[in-house]
């Protein structure tokens, strides 16, 4: 049976990378006792897949992992289990089941939602207008935004207009938040940084590496066209 | 969020930030103000070293059972951070509260090698403590060192207030409930603590000892400068080990430790003798652990950890005497669903072979041979049991399993060696190759592999070959190359291969193993001309090192080249371990003179004076 798992990875669990949170769930799911399935062979794996690595320094709540069971345990019993062996500032959100024939969550992965703020607010002094402003230019009212970007094999030309499908700012407790619903995946990766880099330097401002608290919101896939949580996809027993 | 002690910039930008935010599974978690004593316990190297050893969670575990006392844990930052915290002057903290090192009661540090000497200083300085014992004022932490190395503390004498010389499950509730008192009645002072806790047992207070040199640079005599500081040291043993405290739910770190298995201690010390090994000597009696209960803990353990795989520790799992029924059991009841059985390195047998088989893939393992030297006659000298036909019969056998890959270690530059000896090596190699290849070829998958490794051997305290010299680099080096040409000539050399050890590092560490507190100048100089994390090869430096022992005027013939007297004063002479003394002196005789092998102590006891503990070994079959 195919389950889906969502979590969340704040605090200072942010500086724990994938490969280690990959681990780290590997024998929590053994602490929890789930009846997980385990590959052929003379070294057995547990069947699990992420739906996407977070990189270091990034906290989620919309983190997702696909396993599979032996046999069935309930949506809440199986949630709980795993919830009592977290750590601190790791958390299991949801536990569901999927039908047989979903696509796991790593390939049915078609964008993600971020919020971005600054690391050092004092390195910026544009006013929410004239970020608001900013943004209509950069993207909303722009008929496409040609960047380069560089990848292992070389440079490659890119319209980001095509890529971010939401794009806005606001002011939350004082705080200027940029939030971006960009594409993800194994085609079109784009990381939220990037987006705010290239609207940075269209206002005149270089940014440095390192420069925004991301928060990771969600994943989502496409189901009918339309862009659904990959936490909606299956059901709960 | 959880507080931490570095800002997001500095974690951003260096290598594995997870080492230093703790958080990890099975942490405890108190509130220091709910607890009389703070303890930061130190492992002085990189966090994966440090998170692997067994001891530290041992004591981790015993300590914070106390409601009392509240027991952090600290590692070695990686040079990366130790350049951005000497910058910036951030002091260092513990992983548990965050909280900077000197708000602390005590730093406990454990001592596992040589090679991490600077590094104690580096975590002295970095927590922002005064180096040298002597200028630290009564707000200061003590700083109390553990560990093998305290077997001679006086080469780091100097940087530290205590040391606690045994096992760390006897005294410390002695020394702790001490403290606690002081620091009610108001009656603490620095000096007043050190004077009454160095009559604790097993507890040695080096400020309370003055030690007087010969004009020819030997000890003339080391004593207490107090009437009531006790004038020798004795070694604390859990004389039972199956009253100790284990870690039944210990620590799982995010980053890969060294040790990502649970692992099970079977039993402390080893009744073989080998005359090289200190390991073998200090820890004497050896003492096994119930059967029952380590199944136990192998069940629990495995739960609280979710860990894959499990292990078991010990000097020679091969000795004790319920292996075949452990290991069975764990292969029966914890294997399976994913978890696998790491085997320590057994004695080559029938049984071994069956066990391996079933939880290894024969085809990508090795197997294990530690010879430690290549003819009977050296093996002789070292006491060392095994036989050439142990070793041919064992890999006979293990090929005939379908084994192909073997591993074999041996020393060099052990006391009497001559060039037949290392010879011997690459022969022994050959034969074993020999051995292989009488297997028919259809009955057999290709080449063998045969890979000799020598290190080269060090000098160590307590034991039989605490006397003798050791070799300068090149000569180390010339012998390697004997084996190497050896190897060369051999039939079958396309199957063998061979590596050794470095040749500067090895003359270091033993001057540092049998030094004085001379050599304290050297290692401070050493560490402020910036040597940290000496025991890795990327960042020793052998002309910094030499640069220090020069303007700190050591001499490397004098404590590392020259054969030392059987009479003379030794810098750890005021500790006693329970061997004795006159047992090393008769070992050292037996190897050299009439190189003749000691039975082990199971086969006969040859009164080294560890009886003197009452358990274990030396108890066995006799109530």
């Amino acid at each position: 049976m195919k389950a889906r798992i969502k979590f969340a990875k704040t605090g200072s669990m942010k500086y724990v990378g994938h490969l280690d949170i990959m681990r780290y769930f590997q024998k929590a799911i053994r602490r929890s006792d789930l009846p997980i399935k385990y590959s052929e062979g003379f070294n057995p794996h547990q069947i699990m897949s992420f739906a996407a690595p977070l990189g270091v320094g990034i906290t989620s709540e919309g983190e997702y992992m696909d396993i599979e069971l032996r046999e069935e345990v309930k949506s809440r019993e199986a949630l709980e289990r795993l919830q009592n062996t977290m750590v601190e500032e790791m958390d299991i959100l949801q536990f569901r089941y999927l039908p047989d024939h979903t696509p796991n969550a790593m390939s049915s992965l078609a964008a993600a939602s971020y919020i971005l703020s600054y690391k050092h607010p004092e390195k910026f002094s544009y006013t929410l207008d004239e970020l608001k402003k900013g943004i209509s230019d950069f993207y909303t009212n722009a008929k496409e935004i040609l960047i380069v970007k560089k990848t292992k094999k070389g440079q490659r030309e890119l319209d980001l207009k095509l890529l971010i499908y939401d794009f806005n700012v606001s002011l939350e407790d004082d705080e200027i938040q940029f939030y971006l619903l960009v594409s993800t995946g194994s085609v079109d990766n784009i990381k939220p940084e990037l987006v705010l880099e290239h609207f940075f330097h269209f206002l005149g401002q270089e940014v440095e590496e390192h420069s925004f608290f991301i928060h990771r919101l969600d994943m989502l896939t496409r189901v009918d066209e339309k862009l659904v949580s990959l936490g909606d996809v299956g059901y709960e027993l | 969020m959880r507080n931490l002690a570095l800002s997001d910039d500095i974690l951003m930008q260096i290598d594995k930030p997870a080492r230093y935010i703790g958080n990890e599974l099975n942490m405890i978690k108190k509130n220091p103000k709910d607890v009389d004593i703070r303890f930061a316990m130190c492992f002085p190297d990189v966090y994966e070293i440090g998170m692997s050893h067994l001891g530290i969670q041992i004591l981790y575990e015993m300590y914070n059972r106390r409601e009392d006392v509240y027991c952090e844990r600290v590692y070695s930052p990686w040079p990366d951070l130790h350049k951005i915290m000497k910058e910036q002057n951030i002091p260092l903290f513990a992983l548990e509260t965050q909280d900077p090192l000197k708000e602390f009661d005590f730093i406990g540090i454990t001592l596992q090698y040589e090679m991490c000497y600077t590094n104690i200083l580096q975590i002295i300085d970095l927590a922002q403590i005064p180096i040298w014992q002597k200028d630290r004022s009564d707000e200061d932490p003590l700083i109390i060192c553990g560990g093998p190395c305290t077997y001679n503390p006086e080469p780091i004498a100097d940087f530290c207030d205590l040391f606690y010389i045994g096992e760390g499950e006897v005294s410390y509730n002695e020394l702790f409930d001490l403290y606690k008192e002081m620091k009610r009645a108001n009656t603490y002072t620095r000096a007043g603590f050190l004077r009454e806790a160095s009559k604790i047992p097993g507890i040695y207070v080096p400020s309370l000892y003055q030690v007087s040199y010969k004009d020819d640079g030997t000890i003339c005599e080391i004593k207490p400068i107090y009437e009531d500081v006790p004038k020798t040291v004795k070694r604390q043993v859990l004389s039972d080990m199956n009253e100790g405290v284990y870690p039944t739910k210990p620590l799982v770190p995010f980053v890969r430790a060294t040790q990502d298995r649970v692992v099970l201690e079977i039993q402390r010390g080893c009744i073989r003798g080998c005359r090289f090994c200190q390991a073998g000597m200090v820890y004497r009696p050896n003492r096994e652990k119930d059967v029952e209960q380590l199944k136990t803990y192998a069940k629990e353990m495995l739960a609280s950890t979710g860990h894959e795989e499990i292990s078991l520790s010990s000097l020679s799992s091969s000795d004790y005497s319920k292996l075949p029924e452990l290991v069975n059991f764990l292969i029966d009841e914890c294997c399976g669903d994913g978890v696998n059985i790491s085997l320590p390195s057994l004695r080559i047998d029938a049984f071994s072979l069956d066990v391996m088989s079933k939880v290894q893939d024969i085809r990508k393992s090795s197997l294990t041979f530690a010879p430690e030297a290549g003819s009977q006659r050296l093996r002789n000298v070292i006491n060392k049991g095994l036989t050439k036909d142990d070793i041919l019969n064992g890999a006979g056998m293990a090929f005939e399993g379908g084994w192909q890959k073997v591993k074999l270690y041996f020393m060099l530059g052990l006391p009497t060696e001559t060039e037949e000896d290392m010879k011997a090596i690459p022969e022994l190699a050959n034969e074993i190759a020999v051995r292989y290849y009488e297997i028919p070829k259809d009955q057999r998958n290709g080449k063998c592999q045969i890979t000799m490794s020598t290190s080269f051997f060090v000098p160590k305290p307590f034991t039989p070959f605490q006397w003798a010299p050791m070799y300068d680099k090149d000569e180390y080096l010339r012998r390697a190359k004997i084996v190497n040409d050896t190897m060369k000539e051999q039939l079958n050399h396309k199957s063998l291969r061979y590596n050794w050890h470095e040749a500067d590092v090895t003359v270091l560490e033993g001057l540092l193993a049998r030094g004085d507190r001379k050599l304290a100048q050297a290692i401070y100089l050493a560490y402020e001309d910036g040597c940290i994390f000496d025991a890795w090869s990327d960042y020793f430096d052998a002309e910094k090192w030499d640069k220090a022992l020069d303007e700190a005027n050591i001499s490397v013939d004098f404590y590392a080249y020259r054969q030392r007297d059987l009479d003379e004063i030794l810098p750890w002479d005021f500790i006693d371990v329970g061997v004795r003394k006159d047992f090393f002196v008769r070992e050292w005789k037996r190897a050299t003179e009439e190189q003749v092998v000691t039975p082990n102590c199971r086969m006969q006891c040859s009164g080294c004076g560890a009886a003197s503990f009452k358990g274990g070994v030396c108890f066995e079959g006799k109530n």
